[in-house]
């Protein structure tokens, strides 16, 4: 049975939409800058699911919608398809990064340190009721004494597999440059190459990949891994100067979040713990979301494994985890299917006068 | 300085200053438009570094504006939507290409060394908190 398009409720339509406008509308209008200022990961989330990096457009979209991610995603997601792509950046260098946050969980004494920078990780989750009258502004510019005293050069930090690529414990390849494949311009097939993967993984839904790691760490999978270093901060992206190709030029700095998971092999005898090796997973996402980065990193060291479990079935992974095809693909159950149910009703009808 | 350099100080640049720099170019300079502000996406290339692989991470919206500037072409790509700003920052390249104009190519170079210095000034406020969250261990039992 094809699809039969109906028509009618336009006025209904049309109210609808106002209603949207009624239930948008509050006492105190919150500004875009005050949506990106306040609600900073929120706005990275959205840039990363979207695959569109604007703090303006993802906070503009925000306060359009409701706060709604999956709307916000789908708007950016539209806007950007009205946008030509004139321009590629040359490979981004996240070793170089402006670091505002690194830690590794497996090495205590790392060069330049482990910086804790801004984290939820030692906070005590307690409702701070002194936020519902006190004026944030105020405390945020106070001076801070200590911090002026302290080294105020940009923090630059080499990476932590670096050690153990000089150890010889981690292999060290020489650079791969095949082109990128890109799941934004072609059809996904599989097995799907490298690239596909990661590109996937960073738009991914934060939930799913989330959803994905925790079954591999679980036991529906074979990865459990440390964290050999996680970082936050600010990458430049350059390209090619349009004028002459030999040279570049820099367009700005993206905050991204970055991690590198070392897996050991699976050993279950001793004479395979003897042969043991360590592999590598790989996250790399737009703006702050540490959760959403070890899960594509676990993401991406799972499907290296071999197994039934669905963290390891590659075609399940990447083509389940986009938020707009997700809630687009669920929410179209909200359309008119009044052909194809009243089908099934005359089938169902049928067997019972059978 | 290179043209990397350069940028990366525009970039972070508010509208304010790289139009400040632009305006005395203007005074000096014929400026004609070859290709008029508007908004573009870059595609992010990464090179991962478990198999030192490329990727594209995602898409930045960035402007990009093309000038002449008595006659010499001056071009600018800017992460954002601002016009002006990236107006300004193509005034300021095509400027710099000009041939026999060091001296007041000079000056303008010393206004954007200026501000990145700055920019860096700005900066250490937050990257000395961030060294203040360095940990130091105490290993128990040592």
């Amino acid at each position: 049975m094809a699809y039969v398009a109906v028509t009618g409720g336009k006025e209904a339509i049309e109210q609808s939409l106002k209603l949207l406008e009624i239930f948008r509308q509050s006492k105190e209008d919150i500004s875009v800058s005050c949506i990106k200022e306040n609600m900073g990961l929120l706005v990275d989330k959205i840039m990363s699911e979207a695959g569109f990096y604007s703090e303006d457009y993802a906070a503009l979209a925000l306060k359009q919608c409701e706060g709604s991610v999956e709307e916000a995603v789908f708007l950016l997601r539209a806007y950007r398809s009205t946008l030509p792509r004139n321009y590629y950046s040359l490979p981004v260098d996240t070793g170089k990064m402006r670091i505002l946050r690194r830690i590794s969980a497996a090495f205590k004494d790392i060069p330049g340190g482990q910086i804790l920078g801004p984290t939820y990780d030692y906070s005590h989750r307690l409702l701070d009721f002194s936020l519902m009258e006190s004026n944030d502004t105020q405390k945020a510019q106070e001076p801070n004494e200590e911090a002026e005293k302290a080294d105020g050069s940009d923090i630059h930090c080499s990476r932590v597999t670096d050690l153990l690529k000089e150890e010889n414990l981690l292999e060290d390849v020489a650079e791969d440059n095949t082109p990128p494949f890109d799941v934004t311009s072609s059809l996904l097939t599989f097995p799907a190459p490298r690239s596909a993967r990661l590109q996937t993984f960073a738009r991914s839904d934060a939930g799913f990949l989330g959803g994905v790691a925790y079954s591999s760490m679980r036991g529906y999978g074979a990865v459990h891994p440390t964290v050999s270093e996680l970082r936050s901060g600010y990458a430049e992206v350059c390209i090619p100067y349009p004028l002459d190709e030999e040279e570049e030029i820099c367009i700005g700095e993206i905050l991204v979040t970055e991690v590198e998971a070392l897996v050991p092999s699976h050993t279950e005898t001793d004479e395979e713990f003897d042969k043991m090796t360590l592999s590598g997973g790989y996250g790399l996402i737009f703006g702050r979301n540490e959760n959403k980065a070890i899960a594509m990193s676990i993401a991406d060291a799972g499907l290296e494994t071999e197994g039934s479990t669905p963290s390891q079935d590659e075609e399940f992974v990447l083509t389940h985890g986009d938020c707009l095809e997700m809630s687009g693909f669920i929410s179209h159950l909200k359309l008119p299917h009044y052909v194809t149910f009243q089908s099934k009703l005359d089938r169902v009808r049928e067997k019972e006068d059978e | 300085m290179t043209k990397r350099d350069i940028t990366a100080i525009l970039a972070a640049a508010s509208q304010t200053e790289a139009v400040e720099i632009a305006a005395a170019i203007k005074v000096n300079c014929e400026i004609q438009m070859m290709k008029p502000p508007q908004k573009t996406l870059v595609m992010v290339k990464a090179r991962e570094s478990v198999k030192k692989s490329l990727f594209y991470l995602g898409e930045v919206l960035a402007s990009e504006c093309m000038v002449l500037v008595d006659g010499v072409k001056g071009a600018a790509v800017l992460a954002g939507d601002d016009f002006d700003k990236v107006t300004a920052a193509a005034v300021i390249d095509g400027f710099l290409n000009l041939p026999d104009r060091q001296e007041e190519q000079q000056q303008v170079l010393e206004q954007i060394q200026r501000l990145g210095r700055q920019q860096a000034a700005e900066r250490a406020e937050l990257n000395g908190a961030l060294r203040k969250s360095k940990v130091n261990f105490n290993v128990m039992g040592e």
